[in-house]
């Protein structure tokens, strides 16, 4: 069966469409980056999501000028093909970005599987790719050479932000618990990982099944154990649910840490989402002092300017694709030149001269995301704070959190 | 760990209470007019999203949903039964074409939620005052207290509608030999509509439940709730409402005492393997009533 590629979804951001920037942009041939949006399926709200934040670094570069390689300014174009969140039709899209459109680079769909599917063609072909949201650490762990994840931290490294705060309040013994799923396996992994090097006791590290709808005995079990924190780590709704279940339990720790109590469906569940801890890359508070392209708010105005119709706002796979981009920009700039091997060997030597507005920028030659770590938030009765890394920090955790009798 | 069984009977009582209500809406249903409802799950996660509109578009606290919902769904039943059944009644296989056609509706009805609710899970930001209460050494919550009253109250009251009235009485005859009633005068058709809409009036009743005691809810959570329903239905005898509050007790309490003594990713497994059990060693249910046909 062959694909056929779909003209008609074959959408094109016009560079010259911006009338800001010199003539000898508007004559040298654009910077073609090719990568894919999912129209339909899965995976399309966060790759939509995503586009979005690409669109605003393209926009950015644009009304610049564009990029300047070996003396001449090259405005940016981008180049989109639909992939419909399907893994097995992405490898032949995006041969057909780079044999039948002829772009200069990638920049990857929305996610691990899409991602992992992508990178061989574009390996195969000697294309550089740049990673913004795929965190499955078996992708940088197939050799690949022209890879970079500008901005998505691997996903056996997203949980130790949590545990490196606690080790900072002198948390001694900690409860993990976590849903049988790559994501919040490979996190919790990776934090228990950390918690172990950091000398700390886990007193319980237990899996629960997709579909678990009764939380009361795992939190019991984790009370037990006599854990001073509690890091129970799954999607929203099991987080909501637990979150609930320990007020009304009365279960009581110095801390609980949910990956998602700072997003706004959780708050949504009011006093019971109060004084735990979580993580999020884009918040009103995080402001990072931004050294490559926009920074938070400049990033949101300009948003709310070029998409004033989207049903969206923007959220984290927004930031992490316009990061990306601007990562993306900076290791052009070093390269001089458009080469896969020459832009892998610049985006190496960039590590640690970058922060974008999703943070710190470091790769290892796999390609792999070091920095970049989440904020680690707590919801506060006056709001959501950012409590760590200290460099951002807003306010000084509430440390142990006030038992559920003393509170109102 | 004498701490953690008392929690495991409490709450497997509570949480089995919600699973027979879940069950005993589906086992009506295909007692009387032998209707496989895939997408029984969707009508109860649809109860929770009615509680949900109710108190956050309005101030109606959950309590007070519960009737609310009881009349909404019932209303709704009874409207969906002559546009969905009739034609199905005429199909050659009226059974399968039901398994098949509530299928769609399952997919439907996620997909209408996904675009009024969309993806996020929702809850109600609603507590009882106190949050829980003090039963000997252990805190249960009110919500799941108050649960608890409403099922048994539920169940009692169904109960009594089968026994005591003619038209529960009815539906037993129904659900025995549905051509003996139609000899004897019972207008069939009528008394299937009022099946249908008994079964989506629980259903509803069951999802503002559901929203006290497991507070998170999305659009797709309704295919558990399926399962669930299927599995206390085969437990309990197919077409058996007694069997099926039996069963979903038995079920409840199995799964919340495997999470004492296995890890928690083993009680899943737990109410399956009892499922198995049941289909293998006692196929007519715990109950040993053979439905008959």
């Amino acid at each position: 069966m062959t694909f056929k590629l779909p003209r008609r979804t074959l959408i094109v951001t016009a560079a010259g469409a911006l009338a800001a920037g010199g003539a000898r942009a508007q004559d040298a041939k654009p910077i073609r980056i090719g990568m894919t949006v999912s129209s339909t399926g899965t995976f399309a709200l966060a790759a939509q999501s995503g586009l979005r934040g690409a669109e605003i670094w393209v926009d950015d570069v644009n009304s610049r000028g564009g990029l300047s390689i070996g003396g001449a300014k090259r405005k940016v174009e981008l180049v989109k093909l639909d992939d419909r969140s399907d893994k097995t039709v992405i490898p032949k899209v995006y041969e057909t970005l780079i044999k039948d459109e002829k772009v200069d680079l990638c920049f990857g769909p929305f996610g691990s599987t899409l991602t992992a599917a992508a990178v061989n063609a574009t390996e195969t072909n000697n294309k550089f790719m740049v990673i913004w949201s795929a965190s499955a650490d078996s992708i940088y762990q197939q050799g690949y050479k022209y890879v970079v994840s500008a901005t998505q931290q691997a996903g056996t490294l997203l949980g130790k932000p949590g545990v490196k705060f606690f080790n900072t309040l002198g948390v001694k013994k900690i409860a993990f618990a976590y849903l049988d799923e790559p994501f919040p396996a490979a996190l919790t992994n990776g934090a228990v990982e950390e918690a172990k090097k950091l000398g700390m006791d886990v007193t319980m590290n237990e899996k629960f099944a997709k579909g678990t709808k009764d939380f009361n005995i795992l939190i019991q079990k984790a009370r037990a154990t006599g854990a001073d924190v509690f890091m129970p780590t799954a999607y929203e709704g099991d987080q909501m649910t637990i979150a609930r279940q320990l007020r009304e339990m009365n279960v009581d720790f110095k801390g609980i840490y949910f990956v998602y109590a700072s997003q706004p469906q959780f708050l949504a569940i009011g006093k019971d989402a109060l004084y735990h801890f979580s993580q999020t890359l884009l918040n009103e508070r995080i402001n990072w002092k931004v050294t490559g392209g926009l920074n938070r708010a400049q990033m949101m105005e300009r948003y709310a300017k070029l998409f004033p119709n989207a049903q969206y706002p923007a959220d984290f796979q927004t930031a992490l694709a316009y990061g990306a981009g601007a990562v993306l920009e900076q290791i052009i700039q070093q390269a001089q030149s458009l080469d896969a091997a020459k832009l892998k060997e610049a985006a190496l030597k960039l590590n640690n001269k970058i922060v974008t507005v999703t943070g710190p920028y470091e790769i290892d030659e796999t390609g792999k995301q070091y920095k970049n770590e989440f904020a680690v938030m707590q919801n506060t009765p006056t709001g959501v704070e950012v409590v760590y890394p200290a460099e951002i920090a807003t306010a000084k955790a509430i440390y142990p959190v006030p038992p559920y009798k003393d509170r109102k | 760990m004498e701490l953690l069984i008392l929690n495991g009977l409490v709450n497997g009582l509570i949480v089995g209470g919600i699973y027979a209500l879940v069950g005993v809406s589906l086992t009506l249903l295909y007692g009387v007019l032998r209707v496989v409802n895939f997408a029984h799950g969707e009508f109860v996660i649809a109860g929770s999203f009615l509680a949900f509109v109710l108190f956050s578009s309005f101030g109606v606290p959950p309590l007070l949903a519960v009737p609310i919902a009881a009349v909404v769904f019932f209303a709704a039943g009874w409207g969906l039964y002559y546009v969905l059944i009739p034609r199905l009644a005429r199909s050659d296989d009226p059974e399968l074409m039901s398994f098949l056609m509530f299928y769609g509706v399952s997919i439907a009805a996620a997909a209408l939620l996904l675009l009024l609710f969309e993806a996020d899970s929702r809850t109600i930001d609603y507590t009882f005052t106190p949050v829980s209460m003090q039963v000997g050494p252990i805190y249960v919550s009110t919500a799941r207290l108050v649960a608890l009253a409403i099922t048994i109250v539920v169940s009692i009251a169904l109960a009594l509608f089968l026994f005591k009235t003619l038209p529960g009485k009815a539906l037993r005859a129904a659900i025995m030999n549905p051509e003996a009633i139609q000899i004897m005068g019972v207008d069939i058709v009528r008394l299937s509509a009022f099946a249908f809409a008994l079964a989506a009036a629980l259903a509803g009743v069951t999802g503002v439940l559901i929203a006290l005691v497991f507070p998170a809810f999305n659009p797709f959570s309704g295919a558990e709730y399926t399962i669930i329903a299927f599995i206390v239905v085969v437990l309990g005898g197919l077409g058996n409402p007694v069997g099926a509050l039996l069963a979903g007790v038995l079920f409840g309490l199995a799964e919340q005492m495997a999470t004492v003594f296995l890890p928690q990713a083993m009680a899943q497994i737990v109410g399956f393997v009892i499922l198995v059990g049941t289909i293998f060693f006692r196929p007519s249910g715990i109950l040993g009533v053979r439905f008959k046909r």
